[in-house]
């Protein structure tokens, strides 16, 4: 220790700070008292009037009678606590301010972890994942890091030891803050629409914690799919969220596939996860200044010579158009031709690049449900088909992004602040003329105003732009008269109805769909599987 | 400054994330005159702790035309009052011996620090509690005198008698250690 002279410097440089135990302990308090102090708001000029009038014996004495009577009444007539169920969770988790999800996935031998921060206030997340690579490439495992700190999304890739940055425009980050708390539903449960569905079969205890178990199964012929959920009755904590599988023909009974050990709710996230500062010695692909556009409501469509399908930007009219932006991209083959863009007229039909966005169609009965059932049985199938036309195309640092409406057959509204529809992606292998339309991915788009549809719309081509100008076709009212003129034109929508016939038939019956896809749901609540 | 109004501001509003800018930025800073004030880790956090959740808890009626730098501080203070006066009658009252404090670095990591720290906490602890807390607001909490002598409401030559008596008696329990930790 240095000799105490400077005394007024040892004391001031004096320092404790909190581990990490005791910052979670403090911080995870003060948020539920923050939370749970939003109840009324303060009424200001009451604290005055109430101390006046409390200043009468008689008043107190009264007031307290009051209280007493009021108390026995409601001890009277008061339920019991609130006990949680499996279907108050997507409640619980839509108010979260954050959200952690951790769990392990094992496949070949291997355990994969997967770690999820949502910091839902602020729009950051991180994501951890491990993974094997495809069966027969003999892949180590590897993880990969993606940080969403808006604007940027950084990719770490610690198998190469690289860095990728790609940045959201702002209507992009607008929905990233609004879709959030559904994505981390869809990452801890994948078939959070359908909660109440499970069957409550009994009791689990764990660390001392009494839990209920919730269980849905699925079965067809070959495979089985057994979901399980333990909530705690009194709290509504998740302890476990697991996933069995039973491939009946190798007779090994039901084998764990995935189990989440945490889905934590307002607890404070790691100091620096949404860091977008690349680790020190990795290499950076590019960087934060020439980062790509992305977008949050749809990830991309994969072609097989290499092409990536990207849509940064999809914004819905009042009408339920949808205006949206994207580009063929690739890093390793030659990029399309630009003059698959000349010739374009306003209004007409979509460039033909190796893939394309041609179109999107919402089905009904559908239930995005990950792994589990895609559509619902015995549903309306009511399908609107969205045609896509051309509006414009720009150009920015080598790459062309079209700019197309999507037309509803019918005026479509309702009221939600988001719309989502699954893709239609057209595309084509070199030297084939067959364009075979798929349907693919689903696309979540941010409902706009005019207002707010100039300013994205300017802020967008600001970037995907060379000159920065807003196209003068791209005017809010322009493109509703396009959508109506689209909508009124007789058989109009007859072509495009007929060319996907085939393959949402093939989707929805399961031709081509996968068994864990499409599984028939099962009783669970048979009484030799209850566990108290 | 600027930002610590922005900050109430959004508190009052009810935003979680001014919530947690607040706490970031003071968490540590309030750690460490809860430590200056008891030198004892479990305590400072329970004060910490408390101080947080009743402010958490204040939402839409938290009124403060001053510094909240200052606010937190003097609510550290108060309840680091209340404690070292309960210790003080536990003291007094029954006899009971010190208890031993457990270590700021406990292997848990609750609380980190270096030795100095903990040596001038300990140190600190020697002195009457008045001027602890001047030495500890003025040094630590970065109050004036004049600031100090205003919340705590005495005269301004009071708070700076406190202080110097404390600074020399710091002094000589300091160098005491010193030439005893030289020696061995």
């Amino acid at each position: 220790m240095k000799p105490a002279d400077d005394i007024e410097k040892i004391v001031n440089n004096m320092s404790f700070r909190a581990g990490s135990k005791m910052d979670r302990a403090i911080w995870a308090d003060a948020l539920k008292a923050q939370r749970q102090s939003q109840g009324p708001q303060y009424a200001p000029g009451r604290d005055r009037v109430g101390r006046t009038v409390m200043a009468y014996p008689v008043v107190k004495l009264a007031l307290a009678a009051a209280i007493m009577c009021a108390a026995i009444v409601l001890w009277r007539t008061m339920p019991a606590s609130k006990t949680y169920a499996l279907s108050d969770i997507p409640e619980l988790i839509g108010q979260a301010w954050t959200i952690h999800i951790r769990s392990r996935q094992f496949i070949a031998g291997e355990e994969l972890l997967s770690e999820y921060w949502y910091d839902a206030e602020k729009g950051k997340k991180y994501v951890y994942t491990e993974d094997i690579g495809p069966p027969g490439q003999r892949i180590a495992k590897h993880a990969i890091e993606t940080v969403w700190n808006e604007p940027f999304v950084m990719r770490v890739n610690h198998r190469k030891r690289s860095v990728r940055f790609q940045r959201l425009l702002p209507s992009e980050q607008e929905l990233h803050r609004l879709v959030i708390r559904d994505f981390a539903l869809h990452v801890a449960f994948e078939d959070h629409q359908a909660l109440n569905q499970y069957a409550k079969i009994g009791k689990e205890r764990i660390s001392g914690q009494s839990y209920d178990v919730w269980r849905r199964e699925f079965r067809d012929t070959d495979t089985g799919l057994r979901l399980e959920v333990l909530v705690s009755p009194r709290t509504g904590d998740i302890a476990r969220i697991r996933r069995w599988i039973n491939h009946y023909q190798f007779e090994q009974g039901w084998m764990l596939h995935t189990e989440t050990d945490a889905v934590e709710i307002d607890v404070l996230p790691p100091w620096g996860i949404f860091s977008t500062l690349p680790p020190a010695g990795y290499t950076q692909e590019n960087s934060k200044t020439t980062a790509d556009p992305t977008g949050v409501g749809y990830s991309t469509y994969q072609h097989p010579e290499g092409y990536e399908l990207r849509v940064p930007l999809s914004l819905v009219l009042e009408d339920g158009s949808v205006l949206a932006c994207w580009s063929t991209t690739s890093d390793s083959v030659e990029p399309p031709a630009n003059d698959a863009y000349e010739n374009l007229m306003f209004g007409e039909a979509l460039p033909e690049t190796p893939c394309a966005l041609c179109g999107l169609i919402s089905i009904g009965a559908m239930k995005p449900c990950g792994l589990l059932s895609a559509y619902e049985k015995d549903t309306p199938m009511t399908i609107i088909h969205y045609r896509g036309r051309h509006v414009a195309h720009t150009y920015s640092t080598g790459k062309v992004y079209e700019w197309g409406l999507y037309v509803p057959q019918r005026e479509v509204s309702n009221g939600k602040p988001i719309r989502t529809a699954i893709t239609v992606v057209r595309s084509r292998l070199q030297g084939s003329e067959a364009w075979r339309p798929m349907l693919g991915k689903q696309l979540t788009s941010l409902v706009v105003t005019p207002q707010s549809f100039t300013e994205y719309v300017a802020g967008a081509v600001a970037e995907l732009s060379e000159d920065g100008v807003v196209p003068a076709v791209m005017a809010y009212e322009n493109l509703l008269e396009l959508a109506k003129h689209v909508r009124d034109t007789p058989g109009g929508y007859d072509n495009f109805k007929d060319e996907l016939k085939e393959e949402i038939e093939r989707s929805v019956n399961g031709v081509e769909v996968t068994a864990e896809v499409y599984l028939e749901p099962v009783d669970t609540a048979t009484s030799h599987e209850t566990r108290q | 400054m600027v930002e610590d109004e922005l900050l109430k501001l959004r508190f009052k509003t009810g935003r979680v994330d001014a919530l947690q800018r607040i706490y970031e930025k003071y968490r540590d800073y309030l750690l460490t005159l809860a430590m200056a004030l008891l030198n004892d880790a479990a305590l400072a956090e329970d004060v910490v702790h408390d101080v947080f959740v009743t402010f958490a808890q204040t939402g839409a009626r938290f009124r403060l035309h001053g510094s909240l730098k200052g606010y937190l501080s003097t609510c550290v203070l108060n309840r680091a009052r209340d404690h070292y006066r309960a210790r003080k009658r536990r003291q007094t009252g029954c006899h009971e011996s010190i208890r031993p404090r457990p270590s700021p670095d406990s292997p848990d990591g609750r609380m980190l620090s270096d030795e100095q720290s903990q040596q001038v906490a300990a140190a600190l602890e020697q002195l009457a509690d008045d001027q602890r807390e001047v030495i500890a607001l003025h040094l630590n909490a970065q109050m004036t005198f004049r600031q100090i002598a205003r919340t705590r409401n005495l005269p301004l030559t009071t708070v700076r008698g406190r202080y110097r008596h404390g600074i020399n008696k710091l002094r000589s329990i300091l160098n005491g250690r010193l030439r005893h930790e030289t020696r061995r």
